[in-house]
């Protein structure tokens, strides 16, 4: 095979994983420059992501041998089409985040910035790592990695922050654990770790005790890590309590990472039909989906705090990859994985605005929000966006990947997937909706007659620029998400379709 | 550039203008607005014009993938519904002018007038969003871009709703906005069954699927989902708190943003795929029948004048609906032409009693009384809404009713009870509509001046008020004299029935 070796994929991983540890030795002496230092080598990062999109959509997929030891002794990095998808994913959003963590990290943890900095450019690392490695011995080192900077971020949050953040501790170590058990099956059962490897040497073994274990462990695992429901407790604490910034990052990007890598062993490494037929995996993962999906909802409908809403909502966001991904076939995996992209930005632009909200006057509680828009429009703006993209209207990037997991319910004749589709959109539009009325509305008009008179519309107080560029930014990606999303199918799904998916119906 | 594409861009061009000088001038709102959709009028007229005379104008933009495009079609259905939907939208921007005025003035008495000034030119850029939602739906031949000026149209209700609207604006916003996206949801669902079947998101490949099972299917989403729209029973739950208490000035908006759904049903399912709706009809005229009788009385027991008006859209929509589902030629030609009738009539008719109470402040009809004298326009505005509304000529309603059911009955099965039913179902709704237009008529307007009124200032509205509504009655009348070109126009699509 023609292997098209670059050195595009380590000039990803490199810069957030040096300036890391660089970043505690200049912060030492000179604190301003921590700032500066993360957002360049997260841009780096994230013009190395580009560049290896552009390689990955020209040329196929990228591998790097990291020392020069090729596989299956050595380590490997291998970008292809999904892999590019994730990156560009990962990269666009901690920049962003970065950016717009400056005048949030001040006011709630203040002087604390250098570790926050250093450990969250780790994080960074550790994502993009995730997504770009070929191994999977190496893929459990980032994923520790994501998850031990993870409890760290969440512990310095406010509150009972270190609860949730041990919470969160012992429930990911046990996702962790599965995982690594999981990979110790298989090399027993096969005696390789790399990826590709795996894919040849495992076809003949899929009746082998280890390999059916090692496939469910890692399904449990995963899912743990997912926050997939019924294992999500550990989630909404950690969201909530987190400071802004974080709570932004991790749920846009950590679930997501995790999602990623049950579809990389689950298509990939394995074929699908194993998922399908030998354990029937893909069937318990749709109805699983569909649960999350609504009681993830019903959860979000009762939270009076904004942050806590948000999670709860995202544990239902879960639930619409994990069906899309249950559903397997080509138009629930476009769905799955549009909506894995979609909902990083806006997950991640709604907790932006809880920040945003939250910075400026100091309010957590949805009904404490009352006549918001007078005083935040712009920010107020952003949340219409991203909640219309939540409940799925076009243009925006939403309607597309609910446009193709119902088409996918649809071509596997689930029509209670259908159902659960239309439900939950409509339960994000009772908790979503409800935001908005406080947002746009100061009084309830209940005044007899024609209303109570309102309050004069109080003085503009916008967000700063390092906060209200990033929002925008993150705006502008939704709907663009949504427009080219043809662009996005075409030359990041299709190209990575795993072959044997169910049905013979093309997603276009 | 393109009549079409000028026809939709204009409002939402509109809409910019008045937001970019809400500040400089912000008392310019309504009239920019106004003129903007007085030309677009103008130009759909012309659009209707050269229908007739011609071939249908087709015109092709940017396309998203997966097979969502911006396609714009003025054919003999399209370019007629355009126009009257536009003349009405251009008259109500013209009544919101002084309406919303006196609006903002009771609502938001405690802010300051720069508060109010922005309300205003908040509700001029909000405005032309129906328009826009409309000309989307009415032209465009894609169903998720229907779907799409759909979701428009909801959330554009549920802003004007909640800001310039009356008792419990908010909460009920937050009932139309849930009742909206809930149809449109089952709409997409639909949808999507067309596009696993037949891997297309265009209208005009909606026959390829005829006869297949998953036609049935998508059919009956359609219909649910339209239905919800319409206000057919039992989905007309929302219907009477969300028209009574909107601004009145959206009113005659309201009543076309329901009754739109038979547009879009004509389009989606009773033309391209007639035979799968076919065992849905008779389920269609009962729901209906129900309905016309149901809302009658509904509308007979209100005694506040928005709310009256309100409830009488109830019924008035399933005429339309009956006509629909008796799926001939004729009925469904009756069908369309009733709901531009319905929609005109009830536009003059809900204005006017938004005059009233714009006038006297006043929403229960016995607290009224013998206006006639100091209002004379306005009483004729109100006759002429309640003849509109009862189906008498010289109005266009009468032309509807006399196809729409000679198109009833020209269809075999009607000699049985359903026949039967729909001959005193339809002339209860008729006795009933006409009993409740003029008996409130004759409370508000008639007999001695009610002692509350005295030394009040009672005088007819300024102009801006009553002339767009003397033209949309003049624009029913002349259509009611002269039905031939309109039924003509309808016929080149509808026909093929």
């Amino acid at each position: 095979m023609n292997v098209h070796q670059s050195a595009v994929p380590i000039l990803v991983v490199l810069p957030p994983l040096v300036a890391a540890f660089l970043l505690p030795v200049v912060g030492w002496r000179f604190r301003s420059a921590v700032y500066p230092l993360t957002l360049a080598a997260l841009a780096f990062s994230c013009a190395a992501a580009f560049a290896a999109a552009r390689e990955v959509t020209l040329r196929g997929p990228l591998h790097y041998y990291l020392g020069g030891w090729e596989p299956p002794w050595g380590i490997e990095f291998r970008i292809d089409a999904l892999g590019a998808l994730m990156l560009l994913m990962l990269t666009v959003i901690t920049l962003l985040v970065g950016i717009y963590s400056k005048r949030s990290v001040l006011q709630e943890i203040p002087a604390k910035e250098v570790p926050f900095y250093s450990v969250y450019l780790l994080l960074a690392a550790g994502l993009i790592g995730l997504v770009s490695t070929a191994d999977m011995f190496n893929a459990y080192v980032f994923l520790e990695i994501t998850s031990l900077t993870s409890y760290a971020l969440v512990s310095i949050g406010s509150g009972a922050a270190v609860v949730s953040a041990f919470r969160y501790v012992i429930l990911g170590t046990v996702g962790a654990a599965f995982y690594l058990l999981a990979v110790g099956y298989l090399y027993a059962a096969s005696g390789t770790l790399n990826m590709a490897d795996l894919a040849e040497r495992l076809p003949p073994l899929y009746e082998s005790p280890a390999v059916l274990v090692g496939f469910a462990f890692l399904v449990i695992g995963m899912s743990i890590k997912m926050a997939l429901f019924p294992m999500h407790t550990w989630l909404p604490g950690a969201y909530s309590h987190a400071p802004s910034a974080v709570s932004a990052l991790i749920a846009a990007t950590t679930t997501k990472a995790a999602a990623y890598l049950l579809i990389r062993v689950m298509f990939f490494v394995f074929e699908p039909r194993f998922a399908i037929e030998i354990i029937p995996v893909t069937t318990v993962l749709g109805w699983m989906g569909a649960l999350a999906m609504v009681l993830g909802s019903v959860m979000a409908i009762a939270q009076s705090d904004l942050k806590r809403m948000l999670a709860y909502s995202s544990v239902a966001q879960i639930g619409y990859i994990v069906l899309g991904i249950g559903l397997a076939n080509p138009a629930g995996y476009t769905g799955a994985l549009l909506h894995l992209v979609n909902h990083a930005f806006m997950k991640g632009g709604l907790f932006l605005v809880a920040g945003a909200i939250l910075y400026r006057t100091g309010r957590r509680k949805i009904h404490e929000f009352r006549g918001l828009s007078g005083q935040m429009p712009v920010t107020t703006f952003v949340f219409t966006v991203c909640a219309f993209a939540m409940i799925g209207i076009p243009p925006t990037g939403g309607f597309f990947s609910k446009f193709y997991l119902m088409l996918g319910a649809i071509e596997a004749g689930n029509w209670v997937f259908v159902g659960v589709i239309v439900l939950s959109s409509l339960l994000a539009l009772a908790y979503l909706a409800n935001v908005l009325r406080y947002l746009y509305f100061p009084t309830d008009g209940n005044g007899a007659g024609s209303g109570a008179p309102d309050a004069a519309i109080p003085r503009r107080q916008y967000a700063p620029w390092t906060m209200l560029g990033p929002m925008v930014a993150i705006t502008a990606g939704i709907v663009l998400l949504g427009l080219f999303n043809g662009e996005v199918v075409e030359r990041f799904i299709e190209p990575a379709l795993p072959a044997g998916l169910l049905g013979s119906g093309v997603a276009r | 550039m393109p009549v079409l594409l000028q026809i939709l861009l204009i409002p939402a061009g509109a809409s910019l203008v008045v937001a970019l000088t809400r500040r400089r001038l912000p008392q310019a709102a309504g009239w920019i607005t106004g003129l903007a959709l007085l030309y677009t009028t103008g130009l759909a007229g012309t659009v209707t014009l050269d229908v007739s005379r011609g071939a249908p104008i087709r015109e092709d933009y940017l396309v998203i993938s997966p097979g969502i495009e911006l396609q714009l079609l003025a054919d003999g259905l399209s370019a007629p519904t355009l126009s009257i939907v536009l003349l009405l939208c251009t008259g109500l921007a013209f009544y919101s002018i002084h309406y919303i005025e006196h609006r903002i003035a009771v609502l938001y008495a405690a802010a300051d007038p720069d508060a109010q000034a922005a309300h205003y030119s908040r509700f001029f850029a909000l405005l032309p969003f129906f328009p826009l939602g409309f000309i989307g739906t009415i032209l465009s031949t894609n169903l998720v871009a229907v779907y799409f000026f759909m979701e428009v149209l909801t959330i554009t209700l549920f802003f004007l709703m909640a800001y310039f609207g009356y008792r419990e604006r908010v909460r009920v916003a937050m009932v139309s906005l849930s009742w909206g996206i809930v149809g449109a949801l089952l709409f997409l669902v639909g949808t999507l069954i067309v596009y696993s079947h037949t891997g297309s998101l265009s209208m005009a490949d909606l026959p390829g699927m005829a006869g297949a099972p998953p036609a049935a299917g998508a059919v009956v989403l359609f219909i649910v989902s339209l239905m919800m729209k319409l206000a057919v029973v039992p989905f007309h739950v929302w219907m009477p708190s969300v028209h009574a208490e909107h601004p009145t000035c959206i009113a005659g908006l309201l009543a076309v943003y329901a009754n739109l759904a038979i547009y879009i049903l004509i389009r989606v399912a009773v033309l391209p795929l007639g035979a799968d709706m076919a065992p849905f009809g008779p389920v269609l005229m009962v729901l209906a029948l129900i309905t016309m009788v149901y809302g009658s009385l509904l509308t007979l027991a209100q005694t506040d004048i928005k709310r009256l008006a309100a409830c009488s859209t109830i019924s008035q929509i399933a005429y339309s609906v009956l006509g629909l589902g008796a799926l001939t030629a004729a009925s469904v030609e009756g069908s369309m032409l009733f709901f531009l009738s319905h929609i005109m009539g009830k536009t003059v008719f809900f204005s006017t009693a938004g005059i009233v109470v714009y006038v006297t402040g006043i929403r229960d009809m016995n607290a009224l009384g013998g206006l006639a004298a100091r209002m004379p326009v306005t009483t004729v505005l109100w006759i002429a809404g309640c003849l509109m509304l009862s189906g008498f000529p010289p109005f266009s309603s009468f032309a509807a009713e006399w196809i729409m059911f000679t198109g009833i009955f020209d269809r075999g099965t009607m000699t049985g009870p359903l026949g039967l039913a729909v001959a005193v179902g339809g002339l209860t709704a008729v006795v009933l509509t006409v009993a409740y237009t003029f008996g409130a008529a004759r409370k508000i307007f008639f007999g001695p001046l009610h002692p509350d009124l005295r030394g009040k200032d009672l005088r007819d509205p300024p102009w801006t008020m009553t002339v767009p509504l003397l033209i949309i009655a003049a624009t029913s009348m002349a259509l009611g004299l002269y039905p031939d070109p309109m039924l003509a126009l309808l016929d080149t699509v509808i026909g093929t029935l």
